[in-house]
């Protein structure tokens, strides 16, 4: 009897799962062009994506300015920034539209969004070789979510994010930076970030 | 059977559950009970979030009873004892951040100008304390008993007196267990210096109209520093000056300002109109700007001792009345390795067994428990937000890797070629400072080749007790003359200048000789060579007087000119005294110097010959700072009063230099003297060690190198992977060879008598031990001793 009750259990499960399936393809294609078409409009109107609220992103990124009204998943101020800088509605987009207007946003702005301080050890490097640089994991995470262009070669030092982790992986072996760069490389890694001479 | 297909069942639910990441609610009853039946992971980056958003309490009880009834397991809670130890070992880790990091801050001043302030309050608040001044006045047991025992307290003292000692050393000396990590850079640059050129970018990124932005009184009504630099007003204005903000840290004094609106507005106010560089630095280094400093620094350190004492100290802590906060706690109570991650649920062993340890200190408190997240937040609270989340060891690595190492890779990552004159890049400003310092007429040349004297005393009477010292940075430093020998002496040092404050307004005499540029380029080359040129600045002394000039080939052998020491320390002494008597302690005229020489050497019944004569009026006029082989450190600071400020502390020679060690306590300042002893022996073409008699021998520094014992590996592998390696041995050796002392090597069953020469070349004797074995390691010996100095 308990054979059988879990034989039935197993069968609807995978025809949930199968249903899951489709019904996820349909809702993502249609959601998406409702994205592009909200997206067009924004970007009709000139101000997106909005480079001004990338104003400053350095300095949310080095000291983890808090959001006093958080946005989203995150309490950072620069979380709140990336999605006004992409036009992103956070309360009525999917996931799926928020990613594609954060890559337009990325794709467009990537030469500017670049940092320069006494404390980062490259001259105009991008956001998230700053962001390893100050070792701030919810950053990183979150361009890894987002699958943005990881791979952007700096001109200043002629390197790729991973390449970036990969040297200062080697140059800490031992300590604990170490550990959180072998973190940072894997999370990077399985989002498809690629050493400069893999591209 | 029925128990391997409900494993079967669930995990293929739980797999399609997991992979559905479209919004769409496609849970069916048996996904729901799939999902209900399961064990959860409760160490996720949601629940993290969740709870530094105020509903720890909330989420940890629904977590642990859920995982509970799931898993079938009973969570334990801690004992009352190990729930004592976490919280005690946790607050006093934070306690131990903030201490670090204000001592780092004073050491750092060292690099800066003078202000005139003596930081004597933040000297007292800061010093690590010790179990004593914790228990004092503690009424729980448990607490006293804690402090009693505790490493992490005696790891304190001893990283500090390390720190210290490394920061006073004038060798680039890894001493081992510091308060800060250092990863080694790609190319070397004297921290010192480092410091110097990230605080003076600083203050030059401080432009008159930001300055007269800051005085403005609106901004004292915003929230936070960062208010001010993304508020509109100011962007429009100025734009994007994140780099200033992220910058700021690095410096000790701004970075103190940079705390808050208001400090900003009150510091900025008291500059005047449209102020320069130049008047920005005149207030920042003036004395009341020092003196709050110190005020704040001390401020802090108090207050985190004492949130720490009412806590561990408190009734609730005595009787384990502690709330631990495990997701809010997540970075400091568990390692690195252990991540949050994305799965919904604890389908491994390992992720089982981490939720089990996490959800362990999850309980229900009373309302009046201590809180660790409470009581961390108020011992660290002027730390920066990114090292409060840090737990102590990733502090001590990222601290270092932050504000020390990401210049260092910064200047070693570019050259002349990738920076011409002018260059606005950041790490090409960094770059060209960096090659500024070795031009004798900028400021940071100055800075960087003089020693600022009020630092160095707190850094030199924070040291403590030489006990708490690692063995080899103890010996290190009596060798450069920081600490007193066993028997109470010290080893003689040179002069360096020390900055009194307004030292910058004077222009030295020895300032106007010729300019020496040493060329740095490319980068890794330029590493090189500071390095070299740096051991020559700062750390013998052998061929340099502080401005970087050449000196050891005008210096005579004074033993030429005397029967013996005697003679020579009777014929300073009486300089000294004739000098003493004279208005400012100098004679009015290069002749009336050599006056004074001719006639001091009178009484010998000889007559003075031009080369000792012209060598002492050089002395006199401060146009050396030539070493004294008698160390009769009163005639070098007399020399000094005509190229450079004056030591504060006279030096009696009638003291033995254990009791002036003690007397002057923070009145003197050692850091950056040069070795005189070798340096005048090198000068004269030998060194006072190189001349003794077995009797001396046996005083001499003795050196144990110990290689070990691996057939696999030979004798010149080993000693090339003792040089790689760089440990204290070879560092300590490294001195010793670059300083030309004398000393014993202890190697195996040989002890050889490692001695320099008339021409200071190493000689390798052996001095006991058997012949055989001795002539087998001599030749690899030899080899080795020229890697070292060759370092």
């Amino acid at each position: 009897m308990k054979f059988w009750a879990l034989t039935f259990l197993l069968l609807s499960s995978q025809l949930a799962f199968s249903q899951a399936e489709e019904d996820c393809e349909e809702d993502g294609s249609s959601k998406l062009v409702a994205a592009v078409m909200k997206q067009s409009k924004a970007e009709e109107s000139g101000n997106c994506p909005d480079k001004k609220k990338l104003m400053n992103m350095c300095m949310f990124i080095g000291s983890r300015t808090k959001d006093p009204k958080p946005v989203g998943a995150s309490e950072y101020m620069y979380y709140r920034r990336i999605m006004e800088a992409s036009c992103v509605d956070s309360k009525n987009d999917s996931e799926a539209e928020t990613q594609n207007k954060i890559k337009k946003m990325w794709n467009k702005l990537e030469n500017e969004m670049v940092c320069n301080s006494t404390i980062f050890d490259i001259s105009n490097g991008n956001y998230i070789k700053y962001a390893v640089n100050t070792k701030f994991d919810e950053f990183i995470e979150n361009v890894t979510e987002w699958k943005v262009n990881l791979n952007k070669v700096d001109a200043s030092d002629g390197r790729t994010v991973l390449d970036y982790v990969k040297f200062h992986m080697e140059k800490n072996k031992g300590n604990t930076i170490e550990k959180k760069m072998k973190y940072y490389y894997d999370l990077l890694r399985e989002a498809g970030a690629k050493h400069k001479s893999e591209l | 059977m029925i128990k391997i297909l409900l494993i079967v069942f669930l995990s293929f639910s739980l797999w399609a559950s997991e992979e559905e990441d479209c919004e769409t609610d496609v849970s069916t009853p048996a996904i729901k009970m799939a999902e209900e039946l399961a064990v959860p992971n409760c160490i996720t980056k949601n629940n993290l979030y969740k709870a530094k958003s105020g509903s720890s309490e909330e989420l940890c009880q629904n977590c642990k009873s859920k995982f509970e009834k799931n898993s079938n397991k009973s969570i334990p809670s801690f004992s009352k004892t190990k729930k004592q130890e976490t919280f005690f070992n946790s607050a006093l880790e934070e306690y131990k951040k903030l201490v670090t990091n204000n001592l780092i801050s004073t050491a750092r001043l060292r690099a800066l100008m003078p202000t005139g302030a003596k930081y004597e309050n933040s000297l007292k608040s800061c010093q690590p304390k010790t179990s004593e001044d914790f228990i004092k006045g503690c009424h729980s047991e448990t607490a006293k008993k804690l402090f009693k025992n505790s490493t992490l307290l005696q790891s304190l003292q001893r990283e500090t007196s390390n720190e210290l000692a490394k920061i006073l050393s004038k060798d680039d000396y890894q001493a081992p267990s510091t308060l800060l990590n250092r990863s080694k850079a790609s190319c070397f640059v004297p921290e010192k210096d480092i410091l110097l050129i990230a605080s003076s970018n600083v203050e030059e990124a401080l432009t008159p109209d930001l300055i007269e932005y800051f005085k403005s009184p609106a901004i004292e009504k915003l929230g936070s520093v960062e208010e001010i630099f993304s508020s509109d007003d100011f962007i429009s204005k100025f734009g994007d000056k994140s780099e200033l903000r992220e910058s700021v840290v690095s410096h000790p004094l701004l970075a103190e300002y940079f705390k808050s609106p208001k400090s900003i507005a009150t510091f900025f106010k008291t500059l005047p109109q449209n102020a320069s560089t130049a008047d920005l630095r005149k207030t920042l280094y003036s004395k009341n700007s020092g003196e709050l400093f110190d005020k704040s620094l001390a401020e802090s350190c108090e207050k985190s001792f004492r949130a720490l004492q009412e806590n561990i100290c408190s009734k609730e802590f005595e009787s384990g009345d502690l709330t631990i906060d495990p997701f809010n706690n997540y970075n400091k109570l568990f390692s690195e390795d252990l991540k949050p991650s994305k799965d919904k649920f604890a389908t491994s062993e390992d992720l089982l067994q981490k939720n089990f340890e996490l959800l362990g200190l999850c309980e229900s408190s009373s309302i009046s428990s201590r809180n660790l997240t409470t009581c961390n937040e108020v011992i660290s609270n002027f730390l920066p937000q990114r090292y409060k989340e840090q737990n102590i060891n990733s502090f001590k690595d990222d601290k270092f890797a932050t504000e020390i190492g990401s210049i260092n890779e910064s200047i070693c990552s570019v050259d002349d070629n990738k920076c011409p004159a002018g260059s606005k890049d950041i790490s090409c400003k960094a770059f060209l400072k960096y090659k500024e310092l070795k031009n004798i007429d900028s400021l940071e040349s100055k800075l960087a080749n003089s020693s600022n004297k009020e630092v160095n005393d707190l850094l030199r009477s924070m040291i403590g007790d030489p006990k708490n010292l690692d063995p080899k940075t103890k010996e290190i430093l009596v060798l450069q003359g920081i600490l007193p020998k066993d028997d109470g002496t010290l080893v003689a040092q040179a002069e360096i200048p020390e900055r009194q404050p307004g030292y910058f307004n004077q222009a030295p005499a020895s300032q106007t000789q010729a300019k020496v540029t040493t060329p740095i380029q490319p980068a890794a080359a330029s590493a090189r060579t500071a390095s070299s040129s740096r051991s020559q600045q700062s750390a013998s002394s052998d061929s340099s007087n502080w401005t970087g000039q050449p000196t050891t080939s005008s210096i005579p052998d004074l033993s030429d000119y005397y029967k013996n020491q005697k003679e020579m320390d009777d014929i300073e002494s009486e300089i000294m005294r004739r000098l003493s008597s004279m208005p400012e302690q100098k004679p009015a005229s290069k002749a009336a110097a050599k006056k004074i020489a001719r006639d001091a050497y009178a009484k010998t019944g000889r007559s003075m010959p031009t080369a000792l004569e012209d060598y002492y009026a050089n002395r006199m006029m401060g146009q050396y700072n030539a070493p004294s082989v008698s160390g009769s450190s009163d005639f070098e600071d007399a020399a000094n009063t005509g190229s450079g400020p004056r030591r504060e502390a006279s030096v009696s020679n009638t003291d033995s230099a254990a009791e002036k060690w003690k007397k002057d306590g923070m009145n003197r300042a050692l850091a950056d003297m040069h070795g005189a002893k070798q340096a005048a022996a090198a000068g004269a073409g030998r060194n006072p060690a190189s001349t003794n008699d077995d009797a001396n021998a046996k005083a001499l520094t003795t050196v144990a190198l110990n290689i070990a014992e691996d057939p696999k590996v030979t004798l010149s592998q080993s000693l090339a992977e003792k040089i790689n390696k760089n440990d204290p041995e070879t560092q300590l050796l490294q001195v010793l060879v670059k300083n030309k002392s004398n000393f014993i090597l202890q190697m195996k069953s040989v002890n050889f008598k490692v001695i320099f020469d008339d021409q200071k070349k190493l000689r390798l004797l052996v001095d006991s031990g058997d012949p055989k074995e001795a002539e087998r390691l001599r030749p690899q010996l030899e080899l080795f001793f020229k890697r070292l100095s060759a370092l």
